[in-house]
């Protein structure tokens, strides 16, 4: 690694806008994004910006019924790119972008809010069908495939028990046709992983505090890492690649942000770099090192995980506001888009990401 | 900036004590440890004592100033703004790209017949597993899972207890005949037992694990030779074959990256299935290869990506390398020639060409009789002992190349070991 240069983040466009946004996600190959939330009067809102010499152009505007908490492309094919988006509601809604019309498919997902959304089989995986997973405050996390009404599978609490809230889900491990797993987070601190091939319950944690994000380094390949960030400022880095049947992952914590680390976001073009945003209006650019080696045995010579360390790259305060959303373009190296609780939208450009 | 600060004074060190005596610009001033001026300023940053935001500042220049010179440029680095250059450039670099994303169709493939798509998962053979199922709990007591492993344990200790419990206090009878050594052999006897089961449980996942990963290994594997007729690569556009290949090829280089070289061999594999038109791609792929000792598919990779681009300097220099390492020494010398009329002020090129040329002539002045026979058989190595060479450029971080004598010997792995250390990090 050059030592001379730490990366720089300079904002590009800086753009106020008149509902409250929840989610940021670019439009796959090409220099658009959308922007999903909430307006004023509950109703849902869904624009598409261009970027256009410095200037967001307006491309695409949608009302929904009701407002929208979260949104992917995850599942859907580079020639459709139809955009998944979950509302206050519980509606699950795929849209077509192109067109103006009712949305392409639609299922009522849970009892109320959709908190988190996630697609994998779509333009940036290989492996595996469409699937959608979502996760909702009524603590039940399911998993659609857009192709049927009813969902593949269903994670819920026991019956009687309090639900938790369900803040994040992911999908990671999707290396082939069959592995695949998902993870989700929730308002007690709690980590699931849960394996979709075996169908079984992997693993198991508390972080102690609220999971407010979960993000895999690569979701298509071997599970490698999992950031975990939660409420009280802290997040955790895990080695995914080793479980050990009692010590499970290790994990790194670190500090950020000096509030709720609302989210983190590997970089499409570099698995090893990450975003963090936080609750202070401000965005944390880490490295991961690996350790020198990634296993060591345990008493009894069962392989137990290493985990390496974080490197802070670089860091910015550009709100007085958290920062609820972060999304890095996956067809251009260092350009991102993020939404501020102040009512803006920005796109930054973050430089020399190539040298890490 | 207040990130900053924070990154300044932050750190999970253990801090030194801080009086009130201290919390005063000439103290900071005449102070010049930086771990006592980080003491201050995070006390000074806590507010126990008050609010001094000028004291706060000052004592972060000052910690600035006796901070190691290596932490002190990282952080005025982070501090620094970019300059208008810099960002004139990054902005018109992004309006180039703007516009080619602009020419790219809103819809990449006009695709009439969408049959295309993976199956969906209920139907095909996990359907039992996979179809629409409740899973009961997964809201499980937080606190459960940290003792699971203790489960076992527990359970021995439970079935003890009841079994006490069952001599009522007051049955003298039952007491007289109650024989403690036999009691406690029974306990020794049971816990052995405990021992044994979790040894064998232990013994299981290590099993399960090691059965686990193969049958992943061999699951890549059959894919990857169906990658040819994959599904999913029928049913891609070019375009979209093109983006995937592209993506498959950085996963490679991170898997590169971490000394994974099974796992990046096998993306750039799938890269090259996708796309095979990308000469990059083909010199990565040699460079793993390289790495494995597989030296055979290394120079046939670099062969290739020479037939893709013959200007590819790269590719010459690697399946120089590579020829060195098989000890066609005449063969480097010519790849490596060929490097440096492409470019004539490589100075890495240069060295590497002395060095094949000098192994020439050792080889072939000591065993010249030999080393026809040698070319017939490439599939020996005669190299021991080797050297690390660094390059000062920086482009090329480490290239190994033997510089002692060349002794013949046959193609033992620990003969072959040495030749590759930890250089070659150059995947792009």
């Amino acid at each position: 690694m050059d030592t001379t240069d730490a990366p720089q983040m300079m904002e590009h466009i800086h753009k106020s806008i008149t509902f409250t946004p929840n989610d940021t996600r670019w439009v796959p190959c090409s220099a658009r994004f959308v922007v999903t939330g909430i307006h004023p009067r509950a109703k849902g809102a869904l624009v598409v910006y261009e970027l256009n010499k410095g200037k967001l152009k307006l491309v695409h505007e949608r009302e929904t019924d009701a407002g929208i908490k979260c949104c992917t492309f995850g599942a859907s094919s580079l020639e459709d790119r139809h955009l998944a988006c979950g509302d206050y509601n519980g509606k699950l809604a795929i849209y077509d972008l192109e067109r103006n019309d009712v949305a392409a498919w639609s299922a009522s997902a849970h009892k109320s809010i959709i908190n988190a959304v996630d697609g994998l089989g779509g333009p940036e995986s290989t492996y595996g069908a469409p699937e959608l997973v979502t996760g909702g405050r009524d603590g039940c996390v399911r998993v659609w495939d857009p192709r049927i009404s009813e969902p593949v599978v269903k994670l819920e609490p026991r019956e009687g028990e309090t639900a938790r809230d369900c803040w994040t889900v992911a999908f990671g491990n999707a290396y082939t046709d069959e592995d695949r797993c998902l993870t989700a987070g929730y308002d007690n601190g709690d980590v699931k992983l849960f394996d979709l091939r075996t169908q079984t319950m992997r693993w198991e944690t508390n972080v102690k505090n609220g999971v407010t994000g979960l993000d895999f380094d690569r979701n298509d390949i071997e599970m490698n890492k999992l950031v975990v960030t939660t409420l009280e400022s802290k997040f955790r880095t895990y080695d995914m690649r080793t479980q050990h049947p009692e010590a499970g992952f290790a994990h790194l914590s670190e500090k950020a942000h000096k509030s709720t680390v609302w989210l983190a976001r590997h970089l499409p073009q570099n698995r090893d770099l990450f975003m963090t945003g936080g609750g202070n209006g401000g965005f944390n650019l880490y490295k991961y090192h690996y350790p020198s080696s990634r296993t060591k045995n345990d008493k009894e010579n069962i392989p137990m995980g290493v985990v390496g360390k974080v490197e802070l790259l670089n860091s910015r305060v550009i709100s007085s506001q958290p920062i609820v959303s972060f999304d890095w373009s996956p067809d251009r190296e260092g350009l991102c888009c993020l939404s501020c609780l102040d009512q803006t939208v920005r796109v930054y450009i973050v430089t020399k990401l190539g040298k890490f | 900036m207040a990130e900053l600060g924070d990154f300044l004074v932050g750190g999970s060190e253990k801090l030194k004590d801080v009086t009130i005596e201290m919390l005063d610009y000439d103290f900071l001033d005449k102070c010049t440890d930086p771990g006592l001026i980080r003491a201050i300023a995070r006390k000074l940053k806590s507010g126990e004592e008050g609010h001094y935001p000028d004291l706060v500042k000052h004592a972060e220049t000052r910690l600035l100033e006796e901070l190691p010179q290596a932490e002190r440029s990282k952080i005025l680095r982070m501090k620094a703004e970019p300059q208008p250059d810099e960002i004139h450039e990054a902005i018109s670099d992004l309006h180039g790209w703007e516009e080619e994303m602009a020419r790219v169709p809103a819809r990449p493939k006009e695709n009439n017949s969408e049959e295309a798509h993976a199956p969906i998962w209920t139907s095909n053979a996990t359907a039992q597993t996979h179809s629409t199922k409740t899973i009961e709990p997964p809201m499980l007591d937080a606190r459960r899972g940290s003792d699971d492993g203790g489960l076992a344990r527990s359970t021995g200790l439970a079935i003890e207890q009841n079994r006490t419990k069952k001599l009522n206090a007051y049955d003298f009878r039952a007491w007289e005949r109650y024989d403690a050594d036999k009691e406690i052999e029974r306990l020794e006897k049971e816990e052995l037992e405990e021992q044994r089961h979790k040894t064998e449980a232990r013994v299981e996942a290590k099993v399960t694990v090691e059965q686990d990963r193969l049958r992943r290994a061999t699951k890549r594997e059959d894919q990857l030779r169906e990658a040819g007729k994959a599904r999913y690569q029928g049913n891609l556009s070019p375009f979209e074959k093109k983006r995937a290949a592209e993506r498959e090829r950085i996963k490679g280089n991170e898997s590169f990256k971490v000394k994974e070289y099974d796992e990046a061999f096998r993306c750039y594999t799938c890269s090259l299935a996708l796309d095979d038109s990308n000469p990059r791609v083909y010199n990565n792929r040699a460079a793993t290869a390289h790495h494995m000792e597989r030296f055979d598919q290394a120079e046939e990779d670099c062969t290739r990506a020479i037939s893709l681009d013959p200007t590819f300097k790269k590719a010459w220099m690697r399946r120089g390398m590579v020829r060195h390492s098989r000890g066609k020494y005449a063969g480097s010398v010519a790849d490596f020639t060929e490097a440096l009329l492409l470019d004539p002020n490589d100075k890495h090129a240069k060295k590497l060409l002395e060095h094949s040329a000098a192994k020439e002539r050792e080889v072939e002045g000591e065993a010249a009789g030999q080393m026809q026979a040698k070319f017939k058989k490439p599939g020996r190595i005669f190299i021991e002992e080797v050297d690390t060479l660094q390059e000062e450029d920086g482009e090329h971080s480490m290239v190994c190349i033997p510089t002692t004598s060349a002794a013949i010997a046959p193609p033992t792995p620990g003969n072959q070991k040495t030749l590759i250390a930890h250089g070659w990090m150059e995947v792009e």
